[in-house]
């Protein structure tokens, strides 16, 4: 029944996970060439994950080939000197084990757990395709297509698809975030060959990357591994281009209409915020749940709960590398206009902004950001990628175990200084999602 | 000299880091496997009957709860949806605290807790265990059901079931459910506007009263808490928990098909397809068949491995994923099988018959060994990850319990998947895929795909559904006459807007409209002489936003950006909207001019006639059956490579303009997202417009 919905966990999965639990033990080092490895070593079931981090997303792309990291993820796929065409998936799964990857703004991230005899085996996959991945113009050609109905079923036949793209392209004048990783299809068509390599080589190279393996295994054996399929790798020759582009501050609210195939008006506020790890951005981040973490929050309680104004509404920060946003939306319940909508939530928002918020929500946040921080260390799978995160992003992988101090330190007072910092109208966009008039 | 040496140290790491001694075509071969290490959950039994299975993990300072509820319950009948608004209801409050205050309590324990009509779920730090069972027990023992509570429930269904309308997968999940279970089955009750109105509190009530019982129930708690904790928590607030008889119902199990079935609910402009084949299987819980369907099924459309996947995403590029699966259950004849497709709607009829293909060659022939044995090792992997969660072993203990199965089922998993062979595979095929007995779904652009499925339907029928499930009524449509040609609609048109006499008159006409799109208002004129000259402009607060003229060999375009000319692609395209002539060109027997069928427009049924040109290129024209006019075209236009959308055009507000022609003065035009509405302010003919305008 909720399947329609916003899919949150769908944006979540292009954010970074920023809780992690306080007792994860870990060893890093680099080897010559750049490549950045941690382990940690876990012997509760017998299996093993290793996972890549690239550090590029879409916002190094060109604006002219948006949507390419993300092309290029599914590239990655297609096979090395030693791994044939369409082989890759299947020797993860044939030997047990299971893969994936996805790619954000900020960076690509290909993983795969597999049973712990396995380690060498998918040390060698993944040094493979960093070494000498290997693509034809089949190969190519398919995942254009693939790629193509991808973007179909997540964003043009779902409703609120566009969501996303359309805050994106409405918040950011500049900066590379304006765009989403999926990006447009004609430019995927128009990437040449050379093209793909060329961003193979600036950006798949071991000093731009971070090796992870998490699970049943002992290190000294997986430092053989790791000297013995990834120590012989060259070092990229050309320094990594990082955008440089500064959103400039907004002097007046910005307001969008965009119209698709949905029943119900949504209404979506979009205020630029700093980035993550700064202390306005711990802060800001409670403050959005104070706004919509629980029933008793207080998007929930007023607009969905008492008023009745919207099937679903909450906010929620996107925490990312350069300044990003934090969203706010409504969906509105049936009947209910998106002016009167807006206004209830501008309600909500200047009573935060007016009144900061009491002790009694702080200690709520402050439970529930330690429960999500303890709980998102519960699988392999999230410890491994909350690692490669802490370290990428934070030069700092000991926050998984350390990060909750920094939550913890915020007080009221600093929740309702970036509440009045932030929260301004001339520091957001207002967009409407509205039906399209039916034929 | 100290330089030196670093150069030379340099040199050394930089020999060493580069140096491949080793082959690195050889794959590493596995080590020794790890034996899976797989604890029994422990259980006891409350007096009043709750049956409790605690699986201890103490790696992180967390537990959780969860509470199964396993009834048969009654057919909701014509209020479907109330029993799915139990859960909600239970969270609207209890005997003792408001919502609100309920909420706030439980929000700032930091864990979660929620309540559906088949259990409760809740998980926190072992350190507020005792707070969150406070309230677990609380929500069940004495909530408060509120008619206030109820209809902001309903509220919000029915906002959720109107947005359900543009989801290919709602329609999709409601026609599949519609068409194996039907309304004899709670598997195949839909929810509906109707429905939802129905519903009453006191059904809520009863349905609470009735099944929400300990002796119905089974509950895992897992995590970091031991035995004799975990039955000291439970006793202590689930205790007073009070027993009941419950009632048992019967339902109708689902028929199979005797040949394939091909049903659609129409999704007009869908980019994709949502292609469903699917059938009711008699698959049990913990019989010997289960594992082996399931190996059958992995080879089929398990995974990335499968066939499905293998042949419709990386042989075509027609999809992004196609996989099948196999669910059993514990009613007779209520296991599912399913084979999916999100596709490309061009290519929606070949994937289906691509998944059919695959599905007989199952029956056919014998899985590989290679194949077989790797699709063993994947299951054998996934069964040991899903190991890592503690939860998996306690859910595997109730499971058990719940649904009668063997009790060394899952001990015995491995060494049974062990010991499938491809005959086995085979057997097990024949017996469980039927691709001639099947319900092939699509949830699609019914006049994109339907007429190339029909050859899929034991009938060589389509079957219409709309998105609750239920068959489009037949009168919709209006019966085509038998000896009614395409032509014929197009000449009674051109007889009811003036004849081909006036129409042949015209040697110029003139068109001024108002446009508004989006909330702004613009002008448009459009002029058009004998033979094809063409001239447009599109202004606004004293812009001209678009400008297009050709005077039948080139042509310019011009507009905010500047002006250039025509290319080739762009003076072919001109000379089609200059067609002066419109209908009366069609008589040329270059175009060709077929009679698709009726479909209603704006609520009124229309003719569907299909025009193509010398190149191939077609449009579709809808003429109203009883007017004769004209009252819809739509094309599918190129808006950039690989992306296509459907450009409509609605003709309303006929009137007799100058010249004896009725003209239409209402002009909608759908394109994408934007909605162009269109007001003609004049049509004047043959003013004698001069040439140069067009130069």
């Amino acid at each position: 029944m909720k399947k329609w919905m916003l899919s949150l966990s769908a944006i979540a999965a292009f954010t970074s996970s920023v809780f992690a639990g306080g007792n994860i033990k870990f060893s890093e080092y680099d080897l010559p060439n750049g490549l950045h490895v941690i382990l940690h070593e876990d012997h509760t079931t017998p299996s093993v994950v290793v996972s890549v981090l690239y550090h590029v997303g879409s916002k190094n792309e060109d604006p002219q080939r948006t949507g390419f990291a993300h092309f290029f993820e599914h590239l990655m796929f297609e096979g090395s000197d030693n791994i044939k065409r369409g082989e890759y998936m299947k020797l993860v799964e044939s030997n047990g084990g299971v893969l994936n990857a996805n790619t954000s703004w900020d960076r690509t991230y290909y993983f795969q757990q597999m049973p712990s005899n396995q380690l060498e085996l998918a040390l060698w996959m993944e040094a493979e395709r960093m070494a000498h991945l290997n693509v034809d113009s089949t190969g190519i050609e398919t995942q254009r297509k693939v790629v193509k109905e991808e973007k179909k079923m997540r964003y043009e036949n779902t409703p609120y698809g566009h969501l996303i793209e359309q805050v994106c392209a409405g918040s950011f004048k500049v900066h590379p975030y304006r765009w989403t990783p999926i990006g447009e299809a004609q430019y995927i068509d128009q990437a040449k060959y050379g093209e793909f390599m060329d961003f193979y080589k600036l950006f798949y190279v071991p000093n731009n990357a971070t090796l992870t393996i998490a699970g049943d295994f002992t290190p000294a054996q997986a430092k053989a591994f790791v000297e013995k399929y990834y120590g012989y790798i060259p070092k990229g020759t050309q320094a990594i281009p990082r955008p440089s582009e500064k959103e400039p501050r907004w002097t007046a609210e910005e307001r969008k209409t965009y119209y698709d195939k949905v029943q119900l008006p949504g209404v979506i506020f979009s205020y630029h915020t700093p980035e993550q790890g700064t202390t306005d951005a711990y802060a800001l981040e409670m403050l959005g749940n104070v706004l919509s973490n629980g029933k008793s929050s207080r998007l929930q309680k007023v607009i969905v709960d008492e008023k009745q104004m919207a099937v679903q509404a909450g906010a929620f920060p996107m925490p990312m590398e350069d300044p990003g946003i934090t969203m706010m939306y409504g969906i509105a319940n049936q009947g209910v206009s998106e002016v009167d909508l807006e206004t209830a939530m501008d309600e909500v928002v200047n009573d935060v902004v007016k009144n900061g918020i009491t002790d009694e929500e702080l200690q709520k946040v402050k439970n529930q950001i330690e429960n999500g921080f303890v709980n998102q260390n519960a699988r392999l799978m999230g410890v491994a990628e909350n690692l490669a995160n802490y370290h990428v992003y934070f030069q700092n992988t000991d926050l998984i175990n350390t990060e909750l101090d920094r939550y913890m330190k915020v007080t009221k007072a600093d929740i309702a200084r970036v509440a009045q910092q932030y929260l301004k109208k001339e520091n957001r966009l207002v967009l409407y999602y509205l039906p399209k008039k039916e034929n | 000299m100290k330089k030196i040496f670093a150069i030379a140290l340099s040199i050394l790491t930089t020999s060493q880091v580069y140096s491949q001694n080793f082959d690195r075509s050889i794959r590493p071969k596995p080590g020794p496997a790890t034996a899976i290490n797989m604890a029994d959950a422990q259980s006891f039994t409350l007096p009043n009957g709750l049956k409790v299975f605690v699986v201890e993990n103490h790696k992180l300072p967390s537990v959780s709860f969860q509470i199964d509820i396993e009834v048969d319950p009654a057919l909701q009948g014509n209020a479907v949806g109330y029993q799915d608004m139990i859960g909600e209801l239970m969270s609207g409050g209890t005997k003792l605290k408001s919502k609100d205050e309920f909420n706030k309590q439980l929000d700032a324990l930091g864990g979660s807790l929620n309540a559906s009509s088949g259990g409760v779920y809740a998980s926190c730090l072992t350190k507020r265990q005792n707070e969150l069972m406070a309230l677990l027990s609380e929500m069940i023992l004495q909530p408060n059901f509120t008619q206030k509570e109820l209809d902001k429930i309903k509220t919000q269904l029915l906002s959720n079931l109107s947005n359900t309308k543009d989801d290919p997968n709602a329609m999709s999940e409601n026609l599949v459910k519609s068409l194996i279970y039907g309304k004899a089955h709670p598997y195949g009750e839909i929810v509906t506007e109707a429905t939802v109105n129905k519903i009453t509190l006191d059904m809520c009530k009863k349905y609470y009263n009735t099944y929400y019982k300990p002796n119905a129930a089974y509950m895992a708690v897992v995590g970091d808490i031991t035995l004799e904790q975990a039955k000291a928590l439970v006793t202590k607030y689930l205790g007073a928990w009070k027993k009941g008889v419950v009632p048992v119902a019967k339902y109708v199990a689902p028929k199979n098909l005797n040949g394939n079935r091909v049903t659609l609910v129409n999704k007009s402009g869908a980019v994709q397809s949502v292609v469903n084949v699917t059938y009711p299987i008699n698959l049990k819980y913990g019989t010997p068949d289960v594992l082996k369907v399931k190996v059958a099924n992995a080879v089929l459309g398990g995974g990335s491995n499968g066939r499905l996947f293998q042949n419709l995403r990386e042989t075509h590029g027609w999809t992004y994923g196609s996989y099948s699966s196999v669910a059993a259950d514990k009613y007779e004849n209520a296991g599912t099988f399913s084979a999916t497709a999100d596709c490309q709607t061009e290519s929606t009829d070949s994937s289906v018959g691509e998944i059919l293909k695959e599905m007989v060659r199952m029956r056919n022939e014998a899985v590989e060994t290679k194949l077989l044995e790797d699709i063993k090792t994947n299951m054998a992997g996934k069964f040991a990850l899903s190991l890592e969660d503690p939860k998996t072993l306690a859910r595997n203990a109730i499971n058990i319990q719940k649904y009668k199965m063997p009790a060394d089922y899952y001990k015995n998993y491995l060494k049974n998947l062990a010991a499938i062979n491809a005959a086995d595979v085979l057997e097990i095929s024949k017996k469980y895929i039927k691709p001639d007995a099947a319900y092939i779904t699509v949830a699609g652009d019914k006049n994109e795909v339907a007429a190339k499925l029909a050859k899929y339907a034991a009938s060589g029928k389509v079957e219409y559904f709309n998105m609750y499930g239920q068959a489009e009524k037949e009168e919709a449509k209006v019966a085509l006459p038998t000896n009614l040609k395409g032509i014929d609609v197009i000449n009674n048109y051109i007889a009811a807007v003036g004849g081909l006499e006036n129409w042949t008159n015209i040697k110029d006409i003139t068109t001024k409209m108002d446009l508004s799109v989006s909330g702004q208002s613009l002008e448009l004129v459009e002029i058009k002489k004998a033979p094809n000259k063409y001239f447009s402009e599109l202004k606004g607060g004293g812009m001209v936003f678009q400008k297009k003229v050709f005077n039948g060999v080139k042509g310019k375009l011009g507009g905010m950006q500047g002006e250039k000319e025509m290319e080739a692609e762009d003076i072919a395209a001109m000379k089609e909207e200059a067609n002066f002539l419109g209908e009366v060109a069609f008589l040329d027997p270059s175009y060709k001019v077929e009679l698709k069928g009726t479909e209603k427009v704006e609520g009124k049924d229309a003719y569907v006639v299909k025009v193509t040109n010398a190149k191939g290129d077609f449009k579709l024209y809808y003429y109203d059956v009883a007017s004769k006019l004209k009252v819809k075209s739509s094309e599918t236009v190129e808006m950039g490579p690989g992306q296509k959308a459907t450009v409509s055009s609605f003709f309303s507000n006929y009137q007799v303009a100058q010249g004896g022609m009725k003209l239409p003065y209402t002009i909608k035009q759908v394109a994408g997202p934007q909605v162009f509405d269109i007001k003609v302010k004049s049509f004047e003919l043959n003013t004698g417009v001069d040439d140069k305008i067009f130069e």
